[in-house]
């Protein structure tokens, strides 16, 4: 199959301003988690009291989440291509497994802090626990965001019928889910990789 | 008027799919390693290689920023840049 092209109305960056905003948005975005992954590596051994990261990280349950996450950004891609290729059904189908990809790495967010929890580590608990939950939180919350967001894309295909193909709000969109995805990529090896180091 | 844009193949995101689970099973298998896993001077370079390897794909090929406007790319590039100096000059400053 070759590549496929699609068209884009001119503006005077030459860019669609929705994508250009998104990218910004990405760019300020950047320094957010910057600074978010720089206070946890900072207060991670910082902490008086346990538990500590080596005592309760499960390295195996956190491989399939990213595994999850990864998948995700692959389905989104699909969903893309078949709205940009106007195949309504390839479309929705990508587009609710995206959807399905991202409630899967909530819900082991939600074991993972629930069994943190059991272990003794609250938000207050440490500074570790602090910065933690703060990083990963924040990194939850936005892929809360990206499948309200996507869920709403969604549901607005099955509203308006099978002639709307909205290519451009799926691919910011998209830009914004595989940006989740590059941060987890981050979080995984920086916080979770590097326990031992 | 418009401006025609590429994208990568059905084909380039399957193969890049697979790319990305097999590095990261390989991460995975290194940090069982108990004797690797506490070593900095391995785990360091090794996986910032691979999590960057992971990083280069999603971003040029998924996100589109090898095909698309080169602004883009440059704004990415630029932000990155900067937080990660603001990452270094925060843990350096606070460390």
């Amino acid at each position: 199959m070759s590549g496929q092209d699609h068209a884009v109305h001119e503006t005077v960056t030459g860019i669609d301003n929705r994508k250009f905003g998104m990218w910004i948005l990405i760019a300020s975005e950047c320094f957010l988690f910057g600074t978010l992954i720089a206070n946890y590596l900072i207060n991670k051994a910082r902490g008086l009291v346990g538990p500590t990261p080596q005592q309760i990280y499960d390295i195996d349950i956190t491989t399939l989440s990213t595994f999850d996450l990864l998948m995700s950004s692959v389905a989104m891609v699909l969903a893309l291509h078949g709205c940009q290729t106007r195949d309504i059904k390839k479309f929705r189908f990508w587009t609710g497994v995206v959807v399905l990809g991202g409630l899967i790495f909530l819900g082991f967010q939600y074991y993972e802090f629930s069994h943190f929890l059991g272990l003794g580590l609250g938000l207050t608990t440490n500074i570790f626990g602090s910065s933690f939950y703060l990083l990963t939180g924040c990194h939850g919350a936005h892929v809360f965001f990206g499948v309200l967001w996507l869920s709403s894309i969604l549901i607005t295909s099955y509203a308006k019928g099978e002639e709307w193909f909205p290519s451009m709000p799926l691919e910011v969109a998209g830009l914004y889910w595989h940006f989740v995805d590059v941060v987890w990529i981050i979080i995984f090896t920086v916080v979770y990789l590097f326990v031992f180091v | 008027m418009v401006k025609e844009e590429k994208h990568a193949t059905v084909k380039t995101y399957w193969v890049l799919a697979v790319i990305l689970c097999v590095i990261t099973f390989v991460e995975w298998v290194i940090f069982k390693f108990e004797d690797l896993r506490t070593s900095a001077a391995f785990m360091i370079p090794v996986l910032s290689g691979l999590s960057v390897a992971k990083f280069i794909m999603v971003c040029g090929w998924y996100m589109h920023l090898r095909y698309d406007h080169g602004m883009l790319w440059k704004i990415f590039a630029f932000s990155a840049f900067l937080a990660t100096g603001t990452f270094f000059i925060l843990f350096l400053a606070l460390m």
